[in-house]
């Protein structure tokens, strides 16, 4: 009998919560917001967009294989991204009055790995998702179990002065750090790669 | 040390260095994880060790390094202090704002802080105008409306920290379940409440939407209150922290316009107001009992067509049960006029309550019954083209100001940036072409707000593309291209608004350019076709012939291997002969243009402008035939015209240039069956386009040429009236006529008007004239000329105004002869004058050689009058000269009269001799050639008594008696009034006195053969 905590990633292919989609949506929300909106994507049509890209997901993340590629969900993501786009400009196209000029060269950056936004998209995701999931695993901890992590991590504090600073055992500052840190690390197994 | 790790751990010895680095980066497996854990927590070695070393891994791990970095970037969920506020997450976003949750540590309490989404860039108004809106809303205290605690700016940015609601949005709710009607009409009093004290604080919503609802949520009691405590939002910020509706790059209003008001969807601010939020009252009411807003469409264009003009669903149909009290309050909220709506949010809260209360409501039902909604859900297509049509004038503004901006990119970066600057061009271009495309050149649709906005839209249409003439385009063929065409769409548009020089200059230009053009790129055949289209449009101006050959030539060279530019090679075909001399050639043109629009119609049957184009050529050729005598093709060519018309009518009723055009063929029919002598059919006729005219001008108050149309169908039934001697009818049709025609002098005070005003005033003097009211007659006829005369004086080649004034100044001669022959005269003289020199100067105009033909044969009629058969017979040579062949018969045998009794016999029976071997002369016709000769025949007799002089006078006698004995002039005089002439006419005198004629009147008393 094994307790391995399943990733994010694993859960939502296997036996999905829909809290695990809530986390999801909540990660990638603002990042695909930001990409579309660097492209000139209008607001209204980014919100549309990012609904079809979330209804592909959930039907489609359960076949993501990760192929151990570095990056592989982010591009996996990133096409699913442009193809939604597509789609929905395609039925736009269809019903409104006017033929954006602009759209095909948008999609066509969009596909280009090398275009600007793509090589932001890629330095973005990682740092992004890594910030979204501290937010997300952060209430599982106790206050001071956190403090003595942010302290160590994010400010540089070395174990002993966390420990006194927050007066609390230098083994439970360990401790504390270990063990936010293995949350992190296994909630973004395959949305980051480590090594 | 060799060992594996458990075995280490079990027998009490330290994790390898490996593992105490993976255990710092929470990279253990949790078995192993906690094993290490229990081991440092009592081995102060371990702990010392991975406190010193900890520096160390921290460079090396990725995801420290993203966690460190993560902090440093600005990012909406980290947390933040704006202006004492501790931002702690987002709440929601939209197109210039950003609301977070945010702690007020002072306080201890949440707030939501609402500013300018960073990176937005908000001009100064803009930030006037959020901080003009956010200090009003923030005099507003009321329980249900969200509080403002806070305004402030920080960085030159404003800032409003508001009441945090917690709970969810009406609209959320809404999604579950329907309110209970009591419950709705509770909720709905409180809205109505909140929303009366921001009306008495001089505040309006202008976004009220269940989405900007919020219902508090009392986690504990929700059972026992049972009551939804809404808190309203976004109050008048709404504008600029979450549009409601964003304006898209071509004028397109998006979003969620379903709680619109009509004056919104309009464009119609000068109307917007507290009534507006009442209509959007309405609009939740609606949704939160009918589970739906009243309009939605599959597009936002289309809902915002059914706000504007459709009458939502019976709520009661959607929610059966629905107390009939309840609605009619919802719907007097939702009518389409502010006025018919409560006129303050009280007086709905006091209608809501005695509902709630069970007492009789105050609003009357409301009849859904207009006629211009009915019509809407009738023509759903139509519909929809009016839609596209509005929002083109309701975002007039926006519109501009989209195409000026892109203007500005294309036009001012163009130097620096040329790719970048030629997207935006290319866009700016397209925007004014779909534009033009959608109210310029085509059917003025029936939607009375064009009237002016179709104007001002071509004006900026023109500046647009002077802008862009003003720079040299570039040297590829398309951008070439691109540029001639808008140089001739300037020309089109200028030609349009009355700027007949400039037009020219712009058509001319381009016609240049692209004949060099094509020269250059002779397979291009778009570039001849465009070539083309400048040619038919400076024909349009200058009415050239030669304009149309030149664009015939080219598109005839290009029309097998290019058949699009069939189309305009039929147009340029049609223009040519209505500009053409010669009949047989106009004819042959004509044919040719239906012809070639029925092949084109084969391809695409329903093609309204195909259509539209078949009427045309047809209707022409009716005229074509009316005006050469050929009266029976004519009506027949009109009929078809009059048929494709009625079925454009009948497809497209909103396109007043269709329902014209029906009622011009209408006129023209009558016109022809009058000739016919069909006259009641005629006014029948006549009467029904007026009436399709008064139609169309009711709903174009402001368009005069509307009105005109109808004062011509008003003159042209009082002409048939007049015609046909019924005078007093056509006094009271014609009175119409100049009422209206003074009304529009009055108003536009131009030569134009005047001309109409004139033409009313001669009708309605000829009708008094046959009603013998001579005085007023007269009066009338002076009052017309002083007109013509003061027309001429300012513009006295003006071919309108001689035309007009020839035509008119007979029919005053016609109308005073018998009372006043001199002044008659006068007019007579003048009329021919004005039309011998228009003859002269445009003999290509068969019309205008008629009008002299008629006016010649009154002047004649006036002389006779006059006794001054010498002047009488110089008109009547002339009229001969332009007689149809078919009236040369009769003209000859009154000039022959004339001459006659001007004393000139021998030329006079000379004429009638030949003529009296002829078949088939009228029974009025034989009788006047016995005149000629019986007034020959009294000459003789009196002049001389001599042998030879009574041998003469016998044979006009014997010729006299001769024709009068003619079957068809039996015929003619068995009428009373002819038998009457026959024993009066002087010219008969000395017949009567012949034997023979007692043996005529014999007979015409006899019983008929």
């Amino acid at each position: 009998m094994t307790d391995t905590p399943l990733s994010l990633l694993h859960r939502l292919s296997s036996q999905p919560q829909d809290s695990d989609w809530q986390r999801l949506v909540d990660i990638y929300t603002p990042l695909i917001r930001r990409w579309l909106a660097s492209y000139g994507v209008a607001e209204g049509e980014a919100d549309d967009v990012m609904q079809e890209v979330f209804q592909t997901l959930l039907v489609e993340v359960g076949q993501f294989k990760h192929n151990g590629h570095t990056g592989a969900f982010r591009r996996w993501l990133r096409l699913t991204i442009v193809n939604r786009l597509k789609g929905f400009w395609r039925a736009r196209k269809m019903e409104s009055l006017t033929n954006c000029v602009d759209r095909d060269q948008i999609l066509e950056a969009m596909e280009d790995p090398s275009s600007n936004p793509n090589l932001f998209w890629d330095k973005e995701h990682d740092s992004h998702v890594a910030n979204a999931l501290l937010q997300l695993v952060e209430p599982q901890f106790t206050v001071s179990t956190w403090q003595a992590f942010r302290l160590q991590v994010m400010e540089g504090v070395k174990a002993s002065e966390a420990a006194q600073q927050l007066g609390i055992s230098v083994n439970a500052a360990l401790i504390a750090k270990s063990r936010v840190m293995k949350a992190l690390r296994e909630e973004a197994l395959g949305l980051i790669e480590f090594e | 040390m060799t060992n594996s790790i458990d075995d280490e751990i079990l027998a009490g010895t330290h994790p390898t260095h490996e593992q105490l680095e993976r255990f710092a980066l929470g990279a253990l497996e949790s078995n192993q994880a906690s094993k290490v854990e229990t081991h440092i927590a009592g081995c102060e070695t371990c702990c010392k060790l991975l406190d010193a070393t900890q520096s160390d891994n921290m460079h090396s791990d990725k995801l420290i390094d993203l966690l460190r970095k993560s902090t440093s970037s600005p990012s909406p969920s980290n947390l933040r202090l704006i202006a004492g506020y501790q931002i702690l997450d987002e709440l929601g976003r939209g197109g210039m704002g950003v609301v977070y949750r945010a702690l007020q540590p002072a306080l201890r309490r949440q707030v939501a802080l609402k500013m300018i989404a960073q990176g937005v860039h908000a001009g100064q108004s803009e930030l006037m105008r959020f901080r003009r809106e956010a200090e009003a809303t923030a005099a507003l205290h009321h329980p249900y409306i969200a509080q403002v605690y806070d305004v402030g700016e920080l960085d030159g940015q404003p800032y409003i920290a508001m009441e945090l609601i917690q709970g969810r949005a009406l609209s959320e709710h809404l999604l579950s379940q329907p309110l209970r009607f009591e419950e709705a009409a509770r909720l709905l009093v409180r809205l109505a409440q909140a929303i009366q004290h921001a009306h008495a604080s001089g505040i309006v919503h202008r976004d009220l939407k269940p989405q900007n609802i919020l219902l508090e949520s009392f986690p504990d009691d929700i059972r026992e209150s049972d009551e939804l405590r809404p808190k309203i939002v976004d109050f008048g910020l709404a504008k600029r922290i979450e549009p409601s509706a964003t304006v898209t790059s071509t004028g397109i209003i998006v979003g969620t316009p379903s709680y619109m008001s009509p004056e919104q969807a309009t464009g119609n601010n000068a109307l917007v107001g507290p009534s507006t939020d009442i209509y959007a009252l309405g609009a939740i009411l609606y949704e939160a009992l009918a589970g739906r807003p009243p309009f939605k469409g599959v597009s936002p264009i289309e809902t915002l067509t059914q706000v504007r003009t459709a009458e939502p669903v019976r709520p009661s149909v959607l929610r059966p049960g629905l107390p009939r009290d309840l609605e009619t309050i919802c719907l007097k909220c939702l009518q389409k006029s502010p006025k018919d709506r409560y006129l303050a949010a009280t007086d709905l809260i006091e209608d809501l309550d005695r509902f709630l209360d069970g007492r009789p409501i105050l609003a009357r039902p409301v009849g859904l019954t207009r006629a211009t909604w009915k019509w809407t859900k009738r023509h759903p297509a139509v519909a929809a083209l009016i839609g596209v049509i509005i929002l083109a004038s309701a975002s007039l503004t926006t519109l501009g100001l989209v195409y000026n901006a892109s203007l500005r990119n294309a036009l001012g970066v163009a130097k620096t940036e040329q790719a970048r600057a030629d997207e935006n061009f290319q866009f700016a271009f397209q925007a004014v072409e779909q534009m033009l495309e959608r109210v310029g050149f085509a059917q003025l649709a029936d939607t009375p707000e064009m009237e002016g906005i179709r104007e001002k839209l071509l004006a900026e249409a023109v500046e647009f593309y002077s802008k862009m003439l003003d720079d040299q385009p570039r040297a590829d063929v398309d951008s070439r291209r691109q540029y001639y065409n808008a140089m001739t769409r300037l020309g089109k548009i200028q030609w349009t608004l009355g700027d007949k020089d400039s037009a020219l200059r712009n058509l001319d230009q381009a016609i240049v350019a692209q004949q060099s053009l094509s020269a250059q790129y002779p397979e291009r055949y778009d570039i001849q076709h465009e070539f083309a289209v400048s040619h038919i449009n400076k024909g349009m101006v200058t009415q050239d012939a030669a304009d149309f050959r030149h664009a015939i030539d080219v598109l005839q060279g290009i029309s097998e291997a290019y058949p699009i530019c069939k189309r305009e090679l039929a147009q340029a075909i049609n223009n040519l002969a209505n500009v053409t001399a010669s009949i047989a050639e106009r004819e042959r043109l004509h044919l040719r243009a239906l012809e070639l629009r029925q092949e084109l119609l084969q391809a695409s049957p329903d093609d309204s402008s195909l259509l539209y184009g078949l009427g045309e050529t047809q209707h022409n050729l009716g005229f074509l035939y009316n005006t050469t005598g050929r009266t029976a093709e004519s009506e027949s060519a009109y009929r078809e015209a009059l048929r494709v018309f009625e079925r454009l009518v009948n497809q497209h009723d909103s396109v007043t240039d269709y329902r014209n055009a029906l009622a011009e063929s209408m006129t023209h029919i009558a016109s022809v069956v009058h000739t016919l002598g069909r006259t009641d059919e005629a006014i029948t006729l006549i009467e029904r386009a007026t009436d399709i005219r008064k139609l169309s001008a009711a709903r174009f108050p402001k368009l005069p040429a509307m009105r005109e149309a109808v004062i011509r169908g008003l003159l042209t039934q009082a002409a048939f009236l007049i015609q046909t001697s019924r005078f007093a009818r056509a006094s009271e049709v014609s009175h119409e006529a100049v009422e209206m025609a003074i009304e529009l002098a009055q108003k536009f005070d131009d030569a134009s008007h005047q001309l109409v005003e004139a033409g009313s005033l001669t009708i309605l003097a000829t009708a008094l004239s046959g009603e013998l009211k001579m005085a007023e007659a007269r009066e009338t006829f002076e009052r017309a000329n002083s007109i013509y005369e003061a027309l001429l004086k300012a513009e006295p080649t003006n071919p309108g105004y001689r035309t007009e004034a020839g035509v008119q100044f007979m029919n005053f001669s016609n109308a005073l002869r018998q009372e006043d022959p001199k002044r008659a005269a006068e007019f007579n003289n003048r009329s021919t004058a004005l039309l011998e020199q228009l003859v002269e100067d445009f003999p290509q105009r068969i019309d205008f050689q008629s009008y002299l033909f008629n006016a010649h044969g009154a002047r004649a009629t006036t002389y006779e009058v006059l006794g001054d058969y010498r002047e009488a017979v110089v008109s009547w040579n002339r009229a001969l000269q332009l007689a149809p062949p078919e009236q040369s018969r009769d003209i000859g045998i009154l000039r022959a009269l004339a001459l006659s009794r001007s004393g000139d016999h021998a030329l006079a029976t000379e004429a009638c001799k030949t003529l009296i071997k002829e078949q088939g002369i009228s029974g009025l016709n034989l009788y006047n050639l016995a005149c000629v000769f019986g007034v020959a025949d009294k000459a003789s007799k009196q002049a001389d008594e001599s042998n030879a002089a009574e041998k003469v006078a016998e044979d006009y006698c014997t010729l006299a008696i001769e024709l009068l004995n003619r079957s068809e002039t039996i015929a003619f005089l068995r009428v009373t009034e002819s038998r009457q002439q026959l024993m009066v006419d002087a010219d008969l005198e000395t017949i009567r006195a012949h034997a023979a004629f007692a043996a005529l009147l014999e007979r015409l008393d006899a019983p008929q053969d």
